[in-house]
């Protein structure tokens, strides 16, 4: 963008659009996906069914589209900028509000054509794409977009004053709906208006607070920037501490016991190279979780008897998404995590034990598999557990064993861990978002398969383990060959470490 | 020039069977995806308790140049060997012996300051607490600090903690004081003298801060094309190296009457301009076609890298 001179008038906008329309252009491969999904139903005999799966695949596509173009347009909102830059402001604004009018527009009507009621699907379009640039700017409504609904939704949508406001709002919508899309779009276009900041000691501080967020997400494995002064003492980073709480107990255990062994100073310079995709500390937050549920459950089931089954039921997809996630949380953000500790990991190649050259590639693949399956079979566990002392009817069982779909297909995935790492780039948004569309496709494979033949998913997942032994035998013997992993990246390129923008896809 | 060209306090001599020479690199190869020729075949030893500045432009190598010499990167051809054993395959007691402080020194950037000296204090059998608390109090770095909370120079301070506390016998260390105010610049290079002294420490580091290299380091060494283009003696250099212009008839004619050794060569436009060393005692004088010159360090860095 700094390339391009801003003409006066529209000028500036197409420049600011050209750095956006690079970012959304590496998207192209969820054309690829949307024209497969749809290729699939075509096999399907039910009518308008291949118009319905082209409507919500393009529209889901077109939600992406928006988030890599929102995150774009959000990371260009620097404190900096935003003050000094004559004009950037106001053109980040009105090219976001444009994008997202034109883009709710499109996907609502396609789905209206489809489905009928386009412009309920235009207002509901825009809510989405609101909601996900309000998490750009406050990073810590993903915990209420994920968590809360899945807990309170059920227990507050038989409230008087929801089936009220639901009334009120289908009654407007069936004599005023021109009005009634009118005024949300108005609404969504302001709140994301003001989503941008001006600069000043506020925007400092959010901007501050956006990379400090990024970091602790980057801890569980995601991308971004390295660690920046935050705010310690925030109540969050004290969330955030709590969440993993194990992981300074484990180090000290570490530190009382080493000894100059090759499994003890491996288990050293391992726990300080994962950060927070270390066990201890992805398996404190499931387990601190998965205790808060129980005890949710229990304390339900003493108090509220009643509504206990609903809200139980409720918040289990919710709390599978999430143990699903930690699940596969090292398929998607080990590569970003080793290369951004490969600097540590060239001091630690230089400390007394450390296994070197194969025996290296040895030790290091064998602890990231077993921590890959240890995190495994707590997730699997899990929801095997919740699934069982979940109240309600067996007939129900099913349908709260989503994530063993999502297990069936993590197992052979977690081979991928056993790839060369010395040729490792760190993964982009991009390359995330590929890999999360093709476990999605996998699971919805399973799960349909499952539904359509009548089998547990449990055989899924045995089929998938013999699969997975088979594969890791067969991959064991490229481990010793390979270049040695660490330092992750050295023959990758070497400008691969460009600090990025706390927004950045 | 794909030769090392060492003067003055030339390294050669030193006993390689015995394991006692620190770095010795022969025919190194190190090329990148569309840069080749990083390091070019480069050949080079450093002496036992040499302190050794490594010069070089932006991008001329240096830090890759470190990393090979301790084997954090194979090197497409050659070979380095450490105290007489392959860098790449070290064993454990040629570890305890290697302390290396990267360019970067926001790492570890979780831990507090006290539990990463503790987590590599584990490492390592010798380890000098009175050390390490003398230059924690003296360098006002607080313990309980996260790394990732500290200064810039902090860091960097507690990365040059980190790497002398287990006293090692050779010491890399890549741009260690780029961060540092001159008051910590100053009392890091006094440490540094001390460390050679008190130890017989060798130390090789890269710095663009020229003064610093004047004040410590008794050996510059200037990496360029991939090569260590000269390597000598801080003294030697000053006085033995002079920069020559005139009619290239002329500079010849010096060259050979002096028994010089030509280091590079400008021959543009009608004043050629030759970067010539030679023996003590033996320097050219300026006349009315002859102009020679001595080089401070920055001109004679600026001479070697362009």
């Amino acid at each position: 963008m700094s390339a391009v001179l801003p003409v006066p008038g529209v000028g500036g906008h197409v420049a600011v659009l050209r750095a956006v329309a690079r970012k959304v252009g590496r998207m192209w491969w969820l054309a690829l996906v949307v024209l497969g999904f749809t290729g699939l139903t075509t096999m399907s005999d039910a009518p308008g069914m291949v118009a319905r799966a082209f409507a919500t695949m393009t529209s889901i596509a077109l939600q992406l589209v928006w988030w890599v173009a929102a995150s774009a347009l959000i990371s260009l909102n620097d404190p900096l900028s935003a003050r000094l830059v004559p004009g950037q402001l106001r053109r980040l604004r009105e090219l976001a509000v444009a994008l997202m009018l034109v883009l709710a527009v499109i996907s609502g009507g396609l789905l209206g054509l489809v489905f009928g009621h386009p412009l309920a699907f235009v207002m509901g379009g825009a809510g989405a794409m609101l909601g996900f640039s309000a998490t750009l700017r406050w990073p810590v409504l993903w915990f209420f977009a994920w968590v809360l609904p899945f807990v309170f939704f059920p227990a507050l949508r038989d409230l008087p004053v929801t089936i009220a406001l639901v009334a009120f709002a289908r009654d407007w919508h069936s004599r005023q709906p021109l009005m009634q899309t009118g005024v949300v779009l108005l609404a969504a276009g302001t709140g994301l208006w003001w989503i941008f900041q001006d600069g000043g000691a506020a925007h400092t501080r959010s901007w501050r607070r956006a990379q400090w967020w990024q970091h602790v997400m980057s801890l569980r494995g995601g991308g971004g920037m390295a660690y920046v002064a935050g705010p310690q003492d925030h109540p969050w980073a004290s969330l955030s501490r709590l969440f993993q709480w194990g992981h300074p107990l484990w180090r000290e255990h570490l530190l009382r016991t080493a000894r100059p062994t090759a499994s003890s100073v491996a288990a050293r310079a391992e726990f300080a190279a994962l950060r927070g995709l270390h066990w201890s500390a992805s398996g404190s937050t499931s387990i601190l979780i998965i205790a808060v549920f129980l005890i949710g459950e229990l304390a339900l089931l003493a108090v509220a008897p009643d509504r206990a089954e609903r809200v139980v039921r409720g918040a289990i997809p919710g709390l599978s998404i999430g143990l699903m996630s930690s699940m596969m949380a090292p398929l998607f953000g080990l590569a970003t995590t080793l290369h951004r500790t490969r600097r540590e990991q060239a001091l630690l190649t230089l400390v007394p034990g450390m296994p070197r050259g194969p025996a290296m590639n040895r030790w290091l693949a064998f602890r990231l598999l077993r921590q890959y399956l240890g995190a495994w079979g707590l997730a699997v566990g899990a929801i095997l557990v919740m699934g069982a002392l979940a109240p309600g009817e067996a007939s129900t069982f099913d349908a709260r064993m989503l994530g063993l779909h999502a297990a069936a297909v993590a197992l052979p995935a977690g081979l991928l861990l056993w790839r060369d790492w010395s040729r490792q780039v760190p993964a982009t948004g991009n390359r995330v978002g590929m890999w999360t569309m093709a476990m999605l496709v996998l699971m919805g494979l399973s799960g349909a398969a499952s539904g359509y033949w009548g089998f547990s998913p449990l055989w899924t997942l045995a089929v998938t383990a013999v699969a997975t032994i088979a594969l890791g035998a067969w991959r064991w013997r490229a481990v010793s060959r390979l270049a040695p992993f660490w330092p992750v990246g050295r023959h990758g390129g070497e400008d691969l470490a460009e600090p990025r923008g706390p927004y950045s896809p | 020039m794909n030769q090392t060209l060492t003067i003055g306090q030339a390294p050669a001599f030193v006993d390689d069977a015995a394991g006692a020479v620190p770095v010795r690199a022969s025919g190194l190869r190190v090329d990148f995806k569309g840069q080749p020729g990083v390091l070019a075949g480069l050949d080079w030893t450093l002496a036992p308790g040499q302190v050794v500045g490594l010069l070089g432009r932006n991008g001329a190598g240096k830090t890759t140049l470190l990393e090979t010499l301790l084997g954090l990167r194979e090197p497409q051809g050659g070979e380095v060997r450490l105290f007489g054993q392959p860098a790449l395959m070290p064993d454990d007691a040629l570890r305890a012996r290697l302390g290396y402080v990267p360019q970067h020194s926001a790492l570890f950037e979780d831990f507090e300051a006290g539990d990463l000296l503790r987590y590599f204090r584990s490492f390592y059998s010798r380890w000098n607490d009175a050390k390490v608390d003398g230059l924690m109090s003296r360098w006002d770095i607080p313990r309980e600090r996260r790394v990732g909370q500290l200064s810039q120079g902090q860091q960097q301070r507690l990365s040059i903690i980190r790497a002398l506390a287990h006293e090692p016998d050779l010491l890399l260390l890549d741009e260690p004081v780029a961060s540092l105010d001159p008051a910590g610049r100053r009392d890091f290079l006094r440490e540094l003298v001390d460390q050679v002294l008190d130890r017989g420490t060798t130390v090789l580091f890269s710095t663009h801060i020229l003064s610093d290299l004047e004040r410590v380091a008794f050996n510059i060494a200037f990496l360029s094309r991939g090569h260590i283009a000269l390597h000598a003696s801080q003294d030697a250099l000053l006085d033995e190296i002079r920069l020559l212009s005139g009619p290239i008839g002329r500079l010849q004619a010096a060259v050979d009457t002096h028994g010089g050794q030509v280091l590079s060569r400008r021959d543009l436009g009608e004043q050629p301009r030759w970067l010539v060393r030679f023996a003590s005692g033996r320097l050219p004088e300026s006349d009315a076609a002859l102009r020679c010159e001595a080089l401070n360090l920055e001109d004679l860095f600026l001479e070697m890298t362009q």
